[in-house]
């Protein structure tokens, strides 16, 4: 359109005063009548090409951002929700609290001349169905250790108090570190050790154990000799 | 993973295709009306290209809210506008003695153009460079394409009325400026 444009097409612009609306919008129309250049569409599917392929960069990492966000919140509630570790302080008699405490425990009966129900072993308790059951007189080198009916047990457990983890160490002597322990090596331990404090078990030493403290041999005599010291003199100086 | 991406997109391959189809369409249809409202604010052939552009980009990232034709044609002409405003402010800042030499000699002012002519844009441009926003971007708007006050109204998104008024004033400013 500008190029169409003539001379004589533009003598009304230089006219000094244009009065009406008319001319001057006619003028103003002659500026904007300006077209952009042929390739300008070209340019402009390019630079909208080039943007896309941007942007569908940045929307393929959205999944993947998504999916990251996603693992990380379930790591962050899976942690925040995991239970604290219990401690053997909680449960009925814990080994902890029957080293430290002066109060005698009632030592469960034993009764050697009748047949224990089951027989502990290394600690370790057997099932039921795995555990002997004869009569047969027990070896001196195994420790018999008669397992407590639930009656038996259940006054101590019922006497125990509800577990509770104080916030704060109460003052007083210096507390021993709280073990963990399971519930059932923590009574069968309790157990062994008031009966060795009873003396109604007898633990076999080792074999390896040097065994009962020997007699310490009197020392042979031992002589010393005589030291003689001379005074240095003058001459061994210089 | 582009099944989870067209989902978090909101896009299928056949929008897209569609889409694409609809943006070609209008880009042949509006390229000349973004230019020359570019143009009209900067006068430079070379930075209303750039500005154009800038905006046709602008509205591929938003088109899926702009298929409509008067609704796309409406946002990329006030789109154009203000990134040309930007860019006449900014251009404004460094090169002040440019600009105002070019206010009196267009650079694109056709070579067949006499010394009378040239000088006769120069007064015109400059006389709506001093009009207000809102009466320059209506006389710029009403002067180009046969577009009617309806057509600016909708363009801008005001009444009719508006329009009108505003176009009232812009001349009767241009008048006493061309004076």
């Amino acid at each position: 359109m500008t190029d169409e444009r003539t001379d004589e097409q533009m003598t009304p612009l230089v006219s000094p005063t244009p009065s009406d609306d008319a001319s001057i919008d006619q003028e103003i129309q002659d500026l904007l009548a300006v077209d952009p250049s042929p390739e300008f569409e070209a340019k402009v599917r390019t630079r909208v090409a080039t943007e896309a392929e941007t942007s569908g960069w940045r929307f393929g990492w959205l999944p993947v951002a998504a999916g990251t966000a996603v693992v990380a919140v379930l790591v962050l509630a899976v942690i925040v929700s995991r239970p604290e570790p219990t401690m053997v302080d909680a449960s009925p008699d814990p080994v902890s609290t029957a080293a430290r405490t002066t109060d005698p425990i009632p030592p469960p009966a034993l009764t050697p001349a009748s047949p224990p129900e089951e027989v502990l072993t290394t600690g370790s308790l057997p099932s039921p169905q795995s555990a002997p059951e004869s009569d047969a007189p027990r070896s001196a080198s195994v420790s018999t250790v008669q397992r407590p009916t639930p009656n038996e047990l259940a006054p101590t457990a019922r006497s125990a108090p509800p577990p509770s983890i104080p916030a704060t160490l109460p003052p007083g002597p210096p507390r021993f570190a709280r073990i963990v322990i399971s519930t059932g090596e923590a009574t069968a331990l309790r157990r062994l050790f008031a009966q060795v404090r009873a003396r109604e078990v007898t633990v076999p030493a080792p074999a390896d154990s040097p065994g009962p403290v020997a007699a310490l041999e009197s020392p042979a005599e031992i002589l010393i000799p005589r030291l003689s010291i001379e005074p240095m003199t003058l001459a061994l100086i210089d | 993973m582009s099944i989870l991406a067209e989902r978090l997109t909101g896009f299928t391959d056949v929008d897209q295709e569609e889409l694409a189809r609809e943006f070609e369409t209008r880009l042949v249809e509006s390229s000349t009306l973004a230019f020359r409202v570019a143009y009209g604010v900067l006068r430079q052939r070379e930075d209303a290209e750039d500005v154009a552009q800038e905006a046709f980009t602008k509205a591929h990232r938003s088109f899926r809210h702009l298929r409509d034709r008067t609704r796309f044609r409406a946002w990329l002409v006030r789109m154009t506008w203000r990134l040309a405003l930007d860019r006449q402010r900014a251009e404004r800042r460094r090169l002040a003695r440019d600009i105002a030499h070019a206010s009196e000699t267009p650079a694109d002012a056709a070579p067949q153009d006499g010394p009378a002519a040239r000088f006769r844009a120069g007064e015109l441009w400059r006389a709506i460079d001093a009009l207000p926003d809102k009466y320059r971007v209506v006389v710029v708007l009403a002067n180009m394409e046969g577009h009617g006050i309806d057509d600016v109204a909708t363009l801008l998104g005001v009444p009719p009325g508006t329009v009108k008024s505003r176009l009232f004033h812009a001349r009767r400013r241009l008048k006493e400026l061309l004076r």
